[in-house]
């Protein structure tokens, strides 16, 4: 195998001149804890007087940054469209409802009692902290994305503890795919309004409120609930396409 | 070692480098690929930490008295996960057609057939 030594002494010779450029660039960044920027603190001086809004971080996505938030979420959507696109079977392989040919030895192993116990009672609670995370992402560390990988994930715990055919059941592909393009649909909408009422795209046309409050800052918390419902239901019908392969073939009769 | 957050940075940028050129799996190496965007998220953050500095929430703390860690390059972050989020489904995807198609993950043995 002298080709794969060959390959990785090439690999090594970049590697070591890839390491001296990046360490010589990365330690002539500005001193670690000591960042000047002025935007930082415009950012902060703004978020109050302009949206009074405590999350920072909310302030930059959903408002500095709406726009690139909307793209950020396009990004995703269009990855789950490429994603189904890819995976649909086409003519001459394995058929639509059918398993695929797994390695041997490599099977999923057999649920086991436990995760079957922990599993129903751990999928509502982490649903109600995803939606907490999600309606405070204005105030609270958290948001939209975040909440919907919460509550994607703990929907996933279904398939951990039950296999395809539960997963199948609770989680109806069709309808999360369609949630999916209305809270994607909804930014977008969202935005054209506040065209049509004269401001800039996206800019806030909700009354204020007051800081710390739920219904506070605007337009931030509806469209970091919109993203978030995005994310979740997309995160769930990327989930649905990639169990599809599945199909619950080889669960525990494999070991 | 002031500078460790950035070295950090760079040292995890090139285990996964080296991991996605020496891998021998598809789904390892799309693994190795998250390491070395893993390197970014250390990069954005470490960047953006100011000695002393509180999470950006304003609920008890006012601006000006006190000291706040950079949301911009956070808010960055965050779309880079995202961002990372969708490529690694979509290869992760491309990797089960391949094996549907070839039945094998191992890149030399893809290459070989293609030869």
């Amino acid at each position: 195998m002298s080709a794969t030594r060959l390959r990785t002494g090439v690999l090594l010779i970049g590697l070591v001149a890839l390491g001296l450029t990046l360490g010589w660039s990365l330690l002539n960044l500005h001193e670690y804890g000591d960042i000047r920027g002025s935007y930082e603190t415009q950012i902060e001086a703004a978020a109050l007087r302009e949206r009074r809004v405590a999350n920072l971080d909310a302030f930059v996505n959903f408002d500095y940054r709406a726009l690139d938030t909307l793209g950020e979420e396009f990004i995703f959507l269009t990855a789950i469209v490429g994603l189904s696109l890819v995976l649909r079977r086409l003519p001459g392989e394995v058929e639509e409802g059918q398993p695929l040919p797994m390695i041997p030895g490599r099977s999923a192993p057999a649920p086991d009692e436990l995760t079957q116990w922990i599993t129903p009672a751990f999928v509502p609670a982490l649903v109600v902290l995803g939606v907490y995370v999600l309606i405070h992402g204005h105030l609270t560390p958290g948001g939209g994305f975040q909440a919907g990988a919460i509550i994607g994930s703990a929907l996933a715990m279904i398939y951990v503890a039950f296999g395809y055919s539960a997963f199948r059941h609770t989680i109806n592909q069709e309808k999360t795919e369609a949630v999916e393009a209305v809270a994607a649909a909804g930014y977008i909408a969202m935005g054209l309004v506040a065209l049509a009422s004269g401001a800039a795209f996206l800019a806030n046309i909700l009354p204020l409120g007051k800081t710390g409050e739920l219904y506070s800052a605007g337009t931030i918390w509806l469209l970091n609930d919109l993203t978030g419902a995005e994310v979740s239901f997309g995160f769930l019908t990327m989930l649905a396409e990639f169990l599809r392969e599945t199909q619950d073939r080889g669960r525990g009769d494999d070991g | 070692m002031d500078e460790l957050p950035y070295l950090t940075a760079g040292w995890v940028f090139l285990v996964g480098l080296y991991g996605m050129a020496t891998s021998r799996n598809l789904v390892h190496q799309v693994m190795c690929l998250s390491v070395v965007q893993s390197a970014t998220y250390v990069l954005l953050l470490s960047s953006g930490y100011r000695q002393g500095g509180l999470a950006p929430i304003l609920i008890d703390a006012k601006p000006g008295s006190t000291t706040f860690v950079d949301p911009v390059v956070q808010a960055l972050a965050l779309t880079d996960i995202v961002v990372g989020a969708a490529v690694t489904a979509l290869l992760l995807a491309i990797i089960v057609r391949v094996w549907r198609v070839k039945h094998t993950l191992d890149p030399d043995a893809l290459t070989r057939e293609e030869s």
